[in-house]
């Protein structure tokens, strides 16, 4: 089931097929475009198999920067080697980049409306519960594995950087260490 | 706005050592956005982190072209370009070197000890940011409220953010909260 490349990628997309998907997943990917990209490339294109995605999924999870920016490079490099990178990295980012300038500009010049104060007051409201809950639905697998230590080592960073603001570079260089010797002693 | 290099350049250098230092992915980055822009170098105010956050995650697009709309609060469109450059080209650099090596640690124990050690840190940063968020955004008790709705409806069902955020905007323009 694997060739060369560590990959059984059946019908090869070409570098305009790689633009144009990643372009759809990040400007449709509402809400987790990595569930958007899985959509696209195992379940509408059949590019790769749900274990393939999964373990190149595994690998962009694994390295730091954001999932979905790792996955198109990683996911492009395979299929089709630098330009497939480069290509799948500029879908993914470009269009959505534009956008974001003109929101950027926009805002620059219509910020301090009223309206649109009240407007976006009510959904960073809204912003913040969605990370929160999703912070819940992230550590329900430690839960239900009953891995307490690793639970209270995440309490523990959310109170270290969350509440008393403890810049990153301190909490990575205390906490990082204790969760992979966690990690080292009871391999999953 | 500031468009001197120097400024371009510590756009540059904050978001590329977040780029490497985001562990994990997805809003664990937020955290030192947030120090580094608003107590730091006082690039945005609170109220102006919350508005940007709250842009940044209800537009379309990967979560993490935050770092474009603060690079435009700060520089401009250049500065846009520049911290999204940041944010993405050391990992994005990192990620395709890796990927060819992969295959020969991917069952090593050191690399499974590191991945099942970063899944708490990472996991307590997006709380992390999420209290941060909270703090900026919620002055009221009804922000409040929606905050806490918002998170238990994530947490309890698969509804598609898009609503909740149509929903809260509109409480707020109606001037509810």
């Amino acid at each position: 089931m694997s060739d060369s490349s560590g990959l059984a990628v059946m019908p090869r997309p070409t570098l305009w097929g790689l633009f144009s998907s990643f372009a759809i997943v990040s400007i449709f990917g509402f809400g987790g475009t990595l569930a958007w990209a899985r959509r696209m490339a195992v379940d509408e294109r059949k590019w790769v198999s749900a274990t393939e995605f999964n373990e190149v999924f595994a690998l962009c999870q694994f390295l730091p920067g954001p999932n979905v920016m790792n996955f198109a490079v990683v996911f492009g490099a395979r299929v089709r080697g630098v330009a497939g990178a480069f290509v799948s990295a500029a879908g993914l980012c470009g269009p959505a980049l534009i956008l974001m300038l003109i929101l950027g500009a926009l805002y620059a010049r219509f910020g301090d409306l009223p309206e649109l104060q009240r407007f976006l007051g009510g959904v960073v409201a809204a912003a913040a519960g969605l990370t929160l809950g999703t912070t819940g639905r992230m550590a329900l697998p430690l839960f239900q594995n009953k891995q307490w230590v690793s639970l209270t080592l995440m309490l523990a960073v959310i109170v270290a950087v969350g509440v008393f603001r403890l810049p990153l570079w301190w909490a990575l260089g205390i906490f990082v260490p204790i969760g992979i010797i966690v990690g080292w002693r009871k391999p999953r | 706005m500031k468009t001197d290099g120097a400024t371009l350049l510590t756009l540059l250098l904050h978001f590329g050592l977040l780029s490497i230092a985001a562990v994990g992915g997805g809003n664990s980055a937020i955290p030192e956005i947030h120090r580094q822009a608003v107590e730091v170098s006082g690039w945005l105010t609170e109220r102006e982190f919350a508005d940007i956050f709250a842009i940044s995650t209800a537009a379309p697009g990967p979560n993490f072209l935050i770092s474009t709309l603060i690079g435009y609060h700060v520089a401009g469109p250049l500065g846009a370009l520049v911290a999204t450059l940041g944010m993405c080209g050391p990992s994005s650099v990192l990620a395709y070197y890796v990927s060819g090596t992969w295959e020969k640690f991917k069952y090593a124990r050191w690399r499974m000890a590191i991945q099942a050690g970063l899944i708490p840190v990472s996991v307590g940063l997006i709380g992390a940011a999420g209290i941060i968020v909270a703090q900026a955004a919620d002055r009221t008790w009804v922000a409040l409220a929606v905050t806490a709705a918002t998170a238990i409806i994530t947490f309890t069902t698969q509804l598609n953010p898009a609503w909740l955020f149509l929903l809260a905007g509109v409480f707020g323009f109606a001037g509810l909260i």
